[in-house]
């Protein structure tokens, strides 16, 4: 063997290492993190639509904003702030077993808001879900009143899934522009209703 | 090249075998302890058969479904588009275990096409319905009821729910069998 050709076999072993480099280096790059690979799967929708994930349907019927709210239970919510009440009706899909509405999220901004669960059964949050048959009723979110009247309210989104940790399955996602809605003085809600409407 | 290949033929051979044997262990070991914690091999049971599980014997007595339209729907408080199945299980505690005590277990209900399931659910016991058990029946396993008993379990499913269903019983220490009650 030739010197020459030595070299050239030295500067091939060179290249092709410094190719294998780069791979690992844009695979481990690319590869999805724990958080990335265990995310919420988002499934987008529009008010007054059905919107379906693996095991939730839900529909969003109206979202109403007041300085306060008489539940159909009698409970009535004063605030600093104002709420946000959401009229949904939801059920589960396909499985059946204790699945709850336990992740009702207003998002504004980089901020989360959960639905109140002082309403008690005059909201819908944290509702055993039955699939097949819905419960149909208002969702109350407590939010300051800046945070309403903010450039970042025009593009909030309803964030719904059952049980209360979405990873890795679906999360039903509504936007809602909030600054475009009336603050009402008060608002009565309807009772909580199971079954078809 | 073909140099280089028949020089290292024994290294690429082992590589050929021993990567897709590493992935597929892998995966294997996942899914094995995925589907070895949950009921997921079911023991079937033809309708009006008895099974034999758990060291008990389980036998479907009667199946009924109540319609919210029906009188007796009304009376119960059943939601609108919903039907009421109730289910009536004879069970024959065997042998007891170290406590002397029969096996606990979980009921659910599952609609099945094709021995697939299609949709499942639990028991109504919590929901908000007025429906009384009869009289002597347990609407639960009773892990002190060591002679035969009435079992009385009941679903609210939605009117659409089709007629292949099938009563799941499932008890923790025979993971991941279940017994599948069809109805």
């Amino acid at each position: 063997m030739t010197r020459t050709t030595m070299n050239w076999r030295h500067v091939a072993n060179g290249a092709g290492l410094v190719v294998i480099l780069v791979i690992a280096g844009l695979v481990a790059h690319s590869t999805p993190s724990i958080a990335e690979k265990q995310a919420p799967i988002a499934v987008r929708g529009e008010l007054g639509e059905p919107v379906a994930g693996r095991n939730i349907l839900a529909t969003v019927d109206a979202v109403r904003v007041a300085r306060s709210v008489e539940a159909s239970n009698g409970w009535a919510g004063g605030t600093a702030g104002v709420w946000v009440v959401v009229d949904v009706s939801v059920e589960a899909r396909v499985d059946g077993l204790d699945p709850t509405l336990g992740y009702a999220r207003l998002r504004v901004g980089e901020t989360t808001f959960s639905a109140s669960t002082r309403p008690g059964d005059g909201s819908i949050a944290e509702r055993g879900m039955t699939v097949g048959i819905a419960w149909t009723g208002p969702l109350m979110f407590e939010l300051p009143l800046d945070v309403v009247s903010s450039p970042a309210a025009a593009n909030a989104e309803l964030q719904l899934a059952l049980d209360s940790d979405p990873r890795v399955d679906s999360l039903l996602v509504i936007p809602v522009d909030l600054r475009a809605l009336d603050v009402d003085e008060s608002i009565e809600t309807d009772r909580p209703v199971w079954g078809a409407r | 090249m073909k140099a280089w290949l028949r020089s290292n033929r024994v290294g690429l051979v082992a590589v050929a075998i021993l990567l897709p044997a590493t992935v597929g262990i892998t995966f294997a070991n996942e899914w094995t302890a995925y589907f070895g914690q949950r009921p997921s091999i079911p023991v079937d049971v033809a309708p009006g058969d008895e099974g034999a599980f758990a060291a008990t014997r389980w036998a479907v007595e009667k199946t009924e479904r109540i319609p919210a339209t029906s009188t007796e729907g009304d009376e119960i408080g059943l939601p609108a588009g919903s039907e009421l199945v109730v289910v009536s299980v004879r069970v024959t505690p065997g042998e007891l275990d170290s406590n002397g005590e029969s096996p606990r277990c979980l009921l659910d209900l599952e609609e099945l096409d094709g021995g697939t399931m299609t949709r499942g659910w639990g028991d109504a016991l919590s929901e908000p319905i007025s429906f009384d058990t009869a009289d002597g029946a347990e609407s639960i396993c009773t892990a002190s009821n060591t002679e035969p008993y009435l079992l009385e379990t009941i679903f609210v499913v939605p009117a659409d729910a089709g007629d292949e269903l099938a009563l799941a019983v499932t008890v923790v220490g025979e993971l991941p069998e279940y017994l599948r009650l069809r109805l």
